[in-house]
Protein backbone atom coordinates (compact mmCIF):
# COMPACT_ATOMS: atom_id res chain seq x y z
CA UNK A 1 0.00 0.00 0.00
CA UNK A 2 1.72 3.49 -0.93
CA UNK A 3 1.10 6.61 2.28
CA UNK A 4 -1.11 8.28 -0.15
CA UNK A 5 -3.23 5.60 0.41
CA UNK A 6 -3.33 6.69 4.29
CA UNK A 7 -5.91 9.07 5.63
CA UNK A 8 -4.80 11.26 8.48
CA UNK A 9 -7.91 11.20 11.16
CA UNK A 10 -9.23 8.12 10.43
CA UNK A 11 -8.38 5.70 13.17
CA UNK A 12 -12.10 4.65 13.25
CA UNK A 13 -11.61 3.16 9.82
CA UNK A 14 -8.17 1.04 10.83
CA UNK A 15 -5.96 3.14 8.48
CA UNK A 16 -2.20 4.48 10.10
CA UNK A 17 -2.67 7.91 10.62
CA UNK A 18 1.30 8.01 10.60
CA UNK A 19 4.06 5.90 10.48
CA UNK A 20 7.56 6.13 9.74
CA UNK A 21 10.55 3.62 9.42
CA UNK A 22 14.62 5.41 10.64
CA UNK A 23 17.82 3.94 11.01
CA UNK A 24 20.98 4.27 13.75
CA UNK A 25 21.11 7.37 13.22
CA UNK A 26 17.80 8.44 12.72
CA UNK A 27 17.49 9.15 9.13
CA UNK A 28 14.60 8.91 7.93
CA UNK A 29 13.98 5.90 5.32
CA UNK A 30 9.91 6.43 5.01
CA UNK A 31 7.77 8.10 6.41
CA UNK A 32 4.17 9.40 6.90
CA UNK A 33 2.53 12.23 8.61
CA UNK A 34 5.60 12.46 10.35
CA UNK A 35 7.89 15.59 10.09
CA UNK A 36 10.88 14.43 11.85
CA UNK A 37 12.77 12.50 14.80
CA UNK A 38 14.40 14.15 17.46
CA UNK A 39 17.49 12.08 19.01
CA UNK A 40 17.37 13.19 22.71
CA UNK A 41 19.68 10.89 23.88
CA UNK A 42 21.12 7.43 23.02
CA UNK A 43 18.00 4.87 22.48
CA UNK A 44 15.64 8.02 23.36
CA UNK A 45 13.58 9.73 20.53
CA UNK A 46 10.53 11.64 19.75
CA UNK A 47 8.76 11.07 16.69
CA UNK A 48 6.87 14.34 15.68
CA UNK A 49 3.69 13.83 13.62
CA UNK A 50 3.38 16.94 10.83
CA UNK A 51 -0.60 17.19 11.40
CA UNK A 52 -1.67 16.33 14.58
CA UNK A 53 -3.44 13.17 15.46
CA UNK A 54 -7.36 13.25 16.30
CA UNK A 55 -6.62 12.17 19.58
CA UNK A 56 -3.62 11.32 22.02
CA UNK A 57 -5.41 7.87 22.80
CA UNK A 58 -3.84 6.27 19.39
CA UNK A 59 -2.60 2.98 19.02
CA UNK A 60 1.58 3.02 18.95
CA UNK A 61 3.08 0.17 17.23
CA UNK A 62 6.61 0.00 17.26
CA UNK A 63 9.50 -2.39 16.48
CA UNK A 64 13.49 -2.25 16.74
CA UNK A 65 16.04 -5.05 14.83
CA UNK A 66 19.21 -5.14 13.88
CA UNK A 67 20.74 -6.96 11.20
CA UNK A 68 21.53 -10.24 13.53
CA UNK A 69 18.14 -9.02 15.58
CA UNK A 70 19.96 -10.69 18.90
CA UNK A 71 19.95 -7.90 21.51
CA UNK A 72 16.99 -5.40 21.25
CA UNK A 73 14.30 -4.55 23.10
CA UNK A 74 11.69 -1.15 22.31
CA UNK A 75 9.65 0.10 25.50
CA UNK A 76 8.21 2.88 24.33
CA UNK A 77 6.43 5.31 24.76
CA UNK A 78 8.74 7.08 27.32
CA UNK A 79 6.27 9.49 28.29
CA UNK A 80 2.84 9.91 27.63
CA UNK A 81 1.57 9.93 24.26
CA UNK A 82 0.63 13.12 22.64
CA UNK A 83 -1.43 14.29 19.92
CA UNK A 84 1.63 15.75 18.03
CA UNK A 85 4.67 13.36 19.36
CA UNK A 86 5.61 10.14 20.56
CA UNK A 87 8.47 8.98 22.41
CA UNK A 88 10.19 5.95 22.17
CA UNK A 89 12.79 4.29 24.21
CA UNK A 90 14.68 1.55 22.99
CA UNK A 91 17.20 -0.76 25.11
CA UNK A 92 19.47 -3.72 24.88
CA UNK A 93 18.23 -6.42 26.84
CA UNK A 94 21.58 -8.14 27.78
CA UNK A 95 23.68 -5.43 29.18
CA UNK A 96 20.18 -2.30 29.27
CA UNK A 97 22.03 -0.17 27.90
CA UNK A 98 20.21 2.34 25.77
CA UNK A 99 20.79 2.23 22.04
CA UNK A 100 19.48 2.88 19.01
CA UNK A 101 19.21 0.44 16.18
CA UNK A 102 19.32 -0.27 12.29
CA UNK A 103 15.99 -0.89 11.64
CA UNK A 104 13.16 0.92 13.72
CA UNK A 105 9.82 1.13 12.99
CA UNK A 106 6.59 2.82 14.54
CA UNK A 107 2.76 3.18 13.82
CA UNK A 108 -0.06 5.04 15.04
CA UNK A 109 -3.15 4.07 14.13
CA UNK B 1 24.05 16.22 1.22
CA UNK B 2 21.40 16.22 3.75
CA UNK B 3 21.39 17.58 7.04
CA UNK B 4 20.12 17.81 10.79
CA UNK B 5 19.29 20.15 13.34
CA UNK B 6 21.44 20.53 16.23
CA UNK B 7 20.12 22.47 19.04
CA UNK B 8 21.17 22.80 22.52
CA UNK B 9 18.65 22.68 25.37
CA UNK B 10 17.99 24.42 28.56
CA UNK B 11 19.50 21.30 30.56
CA UNK B 12 23.07 21.76 28.48
CA UNK B 13 22.49 19.17 26.48
CA UNK B 14 22.78 18.75 22.61
CA UNK B 15 19.89 17.14 20.51
CA UNK B 16 19.33 16.56 17.13
CA UNK B 17 16.44 16.39 14.08
CA UNK B 18 16.28 14.52 11.61
CA UNK B 19 13.53 15.84 9.26
CA UNK B 20 11.58 13.72 6.59
CA UNK B 21 12.37 14.55 3.49
CA UNK B 22 10.76 17.70 1.94
CA UNK B 23 9.05 14.83 -0.92
CA UNK B 24 7.75 13.18 2.28
CA UNK B 25 5.89 15.94 4.12
CA UNK B 26 4.73 17.58 0.65
CA UNK B 27 2.49 14.35 0.46
CA UNK B 28 1.42 14.86 3.98
CA UNK B 29 0.70 18.14 3.01
CA UNK B 30 -1.71 17.68 0.16
CA UNK B 31 -4.60 19.04 1.38
CA UNK B 32 -3.69 22.27 0.89
CA UNK B 33 -2.56 25.22 3.63
CA UNK B 34 -6.33 26.24 4.55
CA UNK B 35 -6.98 22.17 5.53
CA UNK B 36 -3.69 22.09 7.51
CA UNK B 37 -4.71 25.43 9.49
CA UNK B 38 -7.98 24.35 10.12
CA UNK B 39 -6.95 21.08 11.23
CA UNK B 40 -4.39 22.62 13.61
CA UNK B 41 -6.68 24.73 15.11
CA UNK B 42 -9.08 21.62 16.00
CA UNK B 43 -6.50 19.87 17.36
CA UNK B 44 -5.19 23.09 19.27
CA UNK B 45 -8.55 23.05 20.93
CA UNK B 46 -8.56 19.71 21.10
CA UNK B 47 -5.40 19.89 23.30
CA UNK B 48 -7.13 22.60 25.49
CA UNK B 49 -9.98 20.93 26.47
CA UNK B 50 -8.22 18.35 28.11
CA UNK B 51 -5.60 20.48 29.60
CA UNK B 52 -2.84 19.88 28.24
CA UNK B 53 -2.04 22.95 25.53
CA UNK B 54 0.32 22.16 23.23
CA UNK B 55 2.47 25.38 21.61
CA UNK B 56 3.26 23.42 18.36
CA UNK B 57 -0.10 23.92 17.17
CA UNK B 58 0.10 27.58 16.72
CA UNK B 59 3.82 27.30 16.04
CA UNK B 60 2.60 25.42 12.52
CA UNK B 61 -0.04 27.57 12.51
CA UNK B 62 2.23 30.22 12.20
CA UNK B 63 4.39 28.86 9.95
CA UNK B 64 1.58 28.09 7.28
CA UNK B 65 0.51 30.89 7.49
CA UNK B 66 3.84 32.93 5.88
CA UNK B 67 4.43 29.69 2.81
CA UNK B 68 3.66 30.82 -0.67
CA UNK B 69 2.99 27.90 -1.94
CA UNK B 70 2.46 24.35 0.10
CA UNK B 71 2.86 21.90 -3.17
CA UNK B 72 6.13 24.10 -3.63
CA UNK B 73 7.88 24.67 -0.29
CA UNK B 74 11.08 25.92 -0.63
CA UNK B 75 14.49 24.19 1.34
CA UNK B 76 13.58 27.41 4.00
CA UNK B 77 10.22 26.67 4.65
CA UNK B 78 10.72 22.95 4.62
CA UNK B 79 13.95 24.09 7.26
CA UNK B 80 11.33 26.31 9.65
CA UNK B 81 8.76 23.15 9.66
CA UNK B 82 11.07 21.31 11.59
CA UNK B 83 12.14 23.93 13.73
CA UNK B 84 8.74 23.79 14.73
CA UNK B 85 9.48 20.01 16.05
CA UNK B 86 13.13 22.11 18.40
CA UNK B 87 12.26 22.71 22.16
CA UNK B 88 10.69 25.80 22.39
CA UNK B 89 13.44 26.83 25.11
CA UNK B 90 16.07 25.99 22.59
CA UNK B 91 19.37 27.86 23.42
CA UNK B 92 20.89 28.19 19.67
CA UNK B 93 20.35 25.54 16.66
CA UNK B 94 22.82 24.72 13.80
CA UNK B 95 21.85 22.64 10.51
CA UNK B 96 24.76 20.78 9.99
CA UNK B 97 25.72 18.10 7.28
CA UNK B 98 24.99 14.45 8.61
CA UNK B 99 27.98 13.39 7.89
CA UNK B 100 30.04 15.95 9.77
CA UNK B 101 29.03 14.89 13.39
CA UNK B 102 29.35 11.16 14.69
CA UNK B 103 26.33 10.80 16.48
CA UNK B 104 27.02 7.72 17.56
CA UNK B 105 29.97 8.77 19.69
CA UNK B 106 30.03 6.90 22.51
CA UNK B 107 30.35 10.13 24.68
CA UNK B 108 27.50 11.24 22.76
CA UNK B 109 25.38 12.05 26.12
CA UNK B 110 28.21 13.70 27.51
CA UNK B 111 27.75 16.62 25.06
CA UNK B 112 27.18 20.06 25.90
CA UNK B 113 27.83 22.05 23.03
CA UNK B 114 28.27 21.92 19.10
CA UNK B 115 29.29 24.76 17.26
CA UNK B 116 28.10 25.67 12.98
CA UNK B 117 31.36 23.29 11.88
CA UNK B 118 29.89 20.37 14.04
CA UNK B 119 32.97 20.76 16.83
CA UNK B 120 31.44 19.26 19.85
CA UNK B 121 32.83 19.80 23.08
CA UNK B 122 32.00 17.36 26.60
CA UNK B 123 30.82 17.78 30.11
CA UNK B 124 34.04 15.88 31.33
CA UNK B 125 32.22 14.75 34.89
CA UNK B 126 29.30 13.57 32.62
CA UNK B 127 31.73 12.19 30.02
CA UNK B 128 33.94 10.30 32.83
CA UNK B 129 30.65 8.84 34.38
CA UNK B 130 29.70 7.11 30.64
CA UNK B 131 32.89 5.58 30.46
CA UNK B 132 33.03 3.84 34.08
CA UNK B 133 29.75 2.80 33.60
CA UNK B 134 30.79 1.22 30.21
CA UNK B 135 33.81 -0.31 31.70
CA UNK B 136 32.13 -2.11 34.43
CA UNK B 137 29.28 -3.82 31.90
CA UNK B 138 32.72 -4.89 30.09
CA UNK B 139 34.09 -6.25 33.43
CA UNK B 140 31.09 -8.02 34.23
CA UNK B 141 30.42 -9.51 30.88
CA UNK B 142 34.34 -10.81 31.27
CA UNK B 143 33.83 -12.44 34.77
CA UNK B 144 30.49 -14.25 33.34
CA UNK B 145 32.97 -15.68 30.51
CA UNK B 146 35.64 -16.65 32.84
CA UNK B 147 32.67 -18.46 35.13
CA UNK B 148 31.27 -19.88 32.17
CA UNK B 149 34.20 -21.23 30.70
CA UNK B 150 36.20 -23.41 33.83
CA UNK B 151 36.34 -26.77 31.52
CA UNK B 152 38.29 -25.60 28.64
CA UNK B 153 41.58 -24.26 29.73
CA UNK B 154 42.73 -22.54 26.92
CA UNK B 155 39.49 -20.20 26.83
CA UNK B 156 39.69 -19.75 30.75
CA UNK B 157 43.22 -18.32 29.90
CA UNK B 158 41.82 -15.81 27.09
CA UNK B 159 38.37 -15.12 29.49
CA UNK B 160 40.85 -14.48 32.66
CA UNK B 161 43.50 -11.90 30.36
CA UNK B 162 39.78 -10.47 29.49
CA UNK B 163 38.66 -9.93 32.92
CA UNK B 164 41.93 -8.81 34.10
CA UNK B 165 42.66 -6.12 31.06
CA UNK B 166 38.84 -5.00 31.97
CA UNK B 167 39.20 -4.74 35.36
CA UNK B 168 42.29 -2.17 35.02
CA UNK B 169 40.57 -0.22 32.66
CA UNK B 170 38.49 0.56 34.98
CA UNK B 171 40.48 1.01 37.98
CA UNK B 172 42.61 4.00 35.68
CA UNK B 173 38.81 5.35 34.50
CA UNK B 174 37.88 5.92 37.94
CA UNK B 175 40.97 7.73 39.23
CA UNK B 176 41.67 9.18 36.38
CA UNK B 177 41.41 13.32 36.74
CA UNK B 178 39.88 14.95 33.68
CA UNK B 179 39.33 18.46 33.81
CA UNK B 180 38.66 19.00 29.87
CA UNK B 181 37.35 17.97 26.63
CA UNK B 182 41.28 16.89 25.82
CA UNK B 183 41.29 14.86 28.96
CA UNK B 184 38.05 12.89 28.01
CA UNK B 185 39.82 12.42 24.43
CA UNK B 186 42.82 11.72 26.15
CA UNK B 187 42.57 9.47 28.89
CA UNK B 188 39.18 7.84 29.35
CA UNK B 189 38.53 7.52 25.20
CA UNK B 190 41.08 4.52 24.93
CA UNK B 191 40.07 2.67 27.79
CA UNK B 192 36.94 1.70 25.73
CA UNK B 193 38.63 0.09 22.97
Amino acid sequence: MSNSAFTVGGNSTGAAQATVQYNVTQVIQSSFNVSSVVSISAGINTINFTSALTSAEYIGLHSVGNDDATTCLSVGPFAAPTTTAFKLYTFAWNDGADTNYAYTSFAAF
Amino acid sequence: MAQKLFLKTSENTIQYISPSPKASIQKDLAAGKDAFIEHCKKSHLYDVGRGQPNPRHNAHISWATGVKDFANLSDEEHKNLILCDAPANHQYHHWIDEDTVDVCHPLRNAWTDIDAAGNVTYDPVKAKALVVAALTTKVTAARKLVESTSDAADDTTVAESALAAAKQALGNAKVATVASHDDVVNILMPMLK
